[in-house]
């Protein structure tokens, strides 16, 4: 097992050397120069020029790379606002843990719906339960959060004035549950419906499986059968989908967050990527990477600890992961 | 709430220091913290505010002299003497605050570029009389000069209230959350800021103008104009700012808003750029022309921009000085066009290299009417696609002249003509975008920045306008308004073109 984790530890160093890569050559190769953005169109060449050599901007970009990278690692400095001059981990401590108990809510949310939903259409397959329940899903799944959110909002808090327009950054703090409800139903819908889709799948594929009909067979309770066999069974690809989908929800928040005016991570990015300020939109986009990365190696090692096979496959797990994650592809 | 103010911030306000801020919504916000020598009244006019008067110009008008009120203090308490207007100006130039628009605002006095340039600490043309009177002395006559003291970049702020502050970007410093409210010299002070959230206004009980009305201005952060309507409409929001043409036409038609909705005159000018300098065949007069008498502005006006702008017929804009309502321009003249560019050896546009109109992305205000001129110009013959582009990189291109066709707006700086003309314009201004260059109108220019006579200049400046109007490196499209939700019981809001007076007179029932 520790040699399993060791590997999967081993692999995300590349894949997040990557990512960083990427983003600081997606920085680096955007036509707005980052003193123009400091200093204005109308800043005198040699004042231009003396801000490019103290913000090091002057060097060549695989060395200012290196120095990034380097500066990361070795200092968990991933350098200051161009706008603001803070440190960017100011920025994150600031807006992450607003984004976190949102995806924590979320998640929470779609578990405690999806799964039952999932768990009673597979039983009641192919009939009326089934029916309107995956109809729903289905909803939940094709309709975007920029569709959905001002729907819900005009009807629910503009329309019958029954929840707050905005979530829980309008100074009315964090202890008032119904500033988190349309925010938390809306950025959940998606997800929500993709969990119990997927457990009704793994259900259904379970309940045709031999050992559940000599379980029946040998007089076990239907809830015993259900509980106990089926969906310790179905479990671990609904767990996938769960890890995967807290990282979509922790990034995906982007559309939920301003329209909701959440002073979380992706709020903070559009504010960013509006002002064009580089080293908070690249430290942001790093640590969603980081998160997602993390949460898949999460995933990984409970997957590991759930089915004894993938630990022998190692890094290729094949199979439910694979296909959960091909019916995640957010 | 009586007496408590709730407006939106549309951004995340990058600076709350005066000397930085540069993009409008900052500086409407600060100008209700921060006050300089001079400000606006209502009817545009230059109004003293820390200053007692209005200054008194030199026989060269090279040097003004001011008198400071003696009732004007700090938020701190401490009155405000010249040694403070000084400080804050060398403050403002310094190289290590790296201002973006100090230059830009303070350029004209002496010894200001020494100070930018890091050669100086002293700034030399601002001389301290008493601790009630100074001088400032320009490098040669600006007879637009008092007005570019009004930006932000010429307010006022105390040395021992700015030592506390944080380290800008570039290491000196600054105004943050910790210092604002006792840096204050305005009617209000920033008392909190809280990033991503808001920005709260309290009332600075050592203002000389005695208390204002609202006991509390709150600025909700809220990006998306959507979300700032539905706060609006369920009684969270008083006034929502910065709304778009396309919600203006859906909110005139709703009831519930109709009454709310108000229309404010900016001293702004929507254009279309045209440069020879990169797309040849717009050197010959004639192929200009043609692209003049392509473009319907009514139309423009009137389905784009349900007629909240008004069609502009020269560069000025009404209620700047120098704006001639008896200009006229070039009227929309199908045939005309046809007919010229026939005439310049291009019939029905054959011959013309594909024409990029350049526009910054993602608005609406921007993206919408490019359309419509791409669709005027073809009907002439003009091979014409669209080039959309990051905000930052359109201005960037502007600056480097890489463009054929560029629409683009310019508000103004400052209430002055020569911020229109003189600036965009001369042959050697620094954001003549177009390359634009014709010796008449610089002559003309150059007399009336600093001609002393104001009915003199206006008429200079009118005849410059019509000059470039001729000729045509800009195509003018339409004046600005801006478009606001003010609910009923909201009062004493006071306007100027530039943008909103300070909240002096602002009531809530």
């Amino acid at each position: 097992m520790l040699r399993y984790i060791a590997t999967r530890l081993a692999l995300a160093i590349p894949t997040l050397l990557a990512i960083s890569f990427l983003v600081f050559f997606a920085a680096y190769l955007s036509p707005a120069d980052p003193v123009d953005i400091k200093l204005g169109q109308r800043a005198a060449p040699e004042v231009k020029a003396r801000v490019r050599h103290e913000l090091g901007l002057d060097r060549p970009p695989l060395v200012r790379y290196g120095d990034y990278v380097w500066k990361i690692v070795r200092y968990g400095d991933f350098g200051t606002s161009y706008t603001t001059g803070e440190p960017v981990t100011a920025f994150v401590r600031r807006s992450f843990p607003n984004t976190a108990v949102l995806a924590t809510l979320a998640l929470i949310t779609s578990l405690v719906v999806g799964i039952p939903l999932g768990i009673a259409s597979a039983v009641y397959a192919n009939r009326l339960l089934d029916r309107v329940a995956m109809g729903a899903a289905l909803a939940g799944v094709a309709i975007p959060s920029f569709v959905l959110g001002p729907v819900l909002v005009l009807l629910v808090a503009v329309r019958a004035n029954l929840l707050p327009v905005t979530g829980f950054s309008l100074g009315d703090g964090l202890t008032q549950p119904r500033f988190f409800v349309l925010p938390v139903l809306v950025l959940a819908a998606r997800s929500m419906a993709l969990i119990a889709r997927l457990t009704r799948s793994a259900m259904l594929d379970v309940l045709g499986q031999d050992y559940i009909r000599t379980a029946r067979a040998k007089g076990l309770s239907a809830g015993a059968v259900l509980f106990k066999h089926a969906l310790k069974n179905a479990f671990p690809p609904i767990l996938t989908v769960a890890g995967t989908t807290f990282g979509y929800l922790l990034s995906g928040s982007f559309v939920v967050e301003t329209f909701f005016t959440i002073p979380g991570i992706g709020n903070q990015s559009i504010a960013s990527i509006e002002a064009r300020d580089y080293p908070v939109i690249q430290g942001l986009t790093l640590l969603l990477a980081a998160t997602f990365v993390l949460i898949n190696l999460i995933v990984d090692i409970l997957y590991g600890l759930l089915d004894p096979r993938a630990r022998v496959a190692g890094v290729g797990v094949s199979g439910p992961r694979a296909a959960a994650g091909r019916s995640e592809g957010a | 709430m009586p007496g408590v103010l709730r407006e939106q911030l549309p951004i995340e306000p990058p600076t709350l220091d005066p000397a930085m801020t540069q993009d409008v919504f900052t500086g409407e916000m600060l100008q209700n913290a921060y006050e300089g020598l001079l400000g606006w009244n209502t009817k545009n006019e230059l109004t003293p505010r820390i200053a007692m008067a209005l200054p008194t110009l030199s026989a060269d008008r090279k040097t003004y002299t001011f008198t400071l009120r003696s009732d004007a203090k700090f938020a701190n308490g401490r009155t405000i003497t010249a040694e403070d207007v000084k400080y804050s100006f060398t403050r403002a130039l310094d190289p290590k605050l790296a201002s973006p628009v100090a230059m830009s605002y303070l350029n004209d006095i002496q010894g200001a570029k020494a100070v930018a340039d890091g050669k100086a600490t002293e700034l030399a043309g601002v001389k301290v009389l008493s601790p009630a009177s100074l001088q400032i002395t320009l490098v040669a006559p600006r007879a637009y000069f008092l007005q570019k003291l009004t930006y932000p970049t010429g307010y006022v702020v105390p040395k021992e209230g700015i030592a506390k502050g944080p380290k800008s970007a570039a290491g000196a410093l600054t105004i943050g959350p910790e210092n604002a409210a006792e840096t204050a010299s305005g009617p209000f002070k920033i008392t909190s800021y809280e990033r991503q959230s808001k920005v709260v206004l309290e009332p600075n009980e050592h203002y000389w103008g005695g208390k204002p009305k609202l006991t509390r201005i709150e600025r909700p952060i809220v990006l998306d104009s959507k979300t700032a309507v539905n706060l609006y409409q369920t009684g969270r929001l008083d006034i929502v700012i910065n709304l778009q043409q396309s919600d203006y036409t859906s909110l005139k038609n709703d009831p519930a808003f109709a009454s709310d909705l108000h229309l404010f005159t900016r001293a702004a000018t929507w254009y279309m750029a045209v440069n020879p300098t990169q797309y040849k065949p717009f050197a010959d007069k004639r192929v200009r022309q043609a692209v003049a008498y392509a473009v319907d502005k009514q139309s423009i006006v009137k389905n784009v921009t349900a007629s909240v702008f008004l069609p502009a017929t020269g560069v000025l804009p009404p209620g700047v000085p120098g704006y001639a309502p008896t200009l006229t321009g070039y009227p929309y003249d199908l045939e005309k066009a046809k007919k010229l560019l026939a005439e310049a050896g291009y019939p029905g546009g054959k011959g013309l290299p594909t024409i990029h109109i350049l526009f910054p992305e993602k608005q609406s205000d921007f993206t919408r009417p490019v359309e419509v001129l791409r669709e005027q110009l073809g009907a002439v013959g003009f091979p014409v696609e669209l080039n959309e582009m990051e905000h930052g990189a359109f201005l960037k291109a502007l600056h480097n002249r890489q463009f054929d066709l560029a629409y683009g707006a310019w508000y103004a700086d400052y209430l002055d003509p020569q911020d229109f003309l003189s600036l965009l314009f001369r042959s050697d201004a620094p954001e003549n975008e177009t390359g634009y260059s014709n010796p008449a109108f610089d002559a003309l220019c150059a007399q009336a920045d600093g001609e002393p006579d104001q009915a003199k200049r206006r008429s200079l400046y009118a005849k410059a306008d019509s000059i470039l109007v001729d000729d045509i490196p800009w195509v003018p499209i339409a004046y600005g308004r801006d478009v606001e939700l003010d609910k009923p019981y909201v009062s004493g809001i006071q306007d100027a073109l530039m943008s909103h007076l300070p909240h002096y007179t602002t009531a809530v029932r």
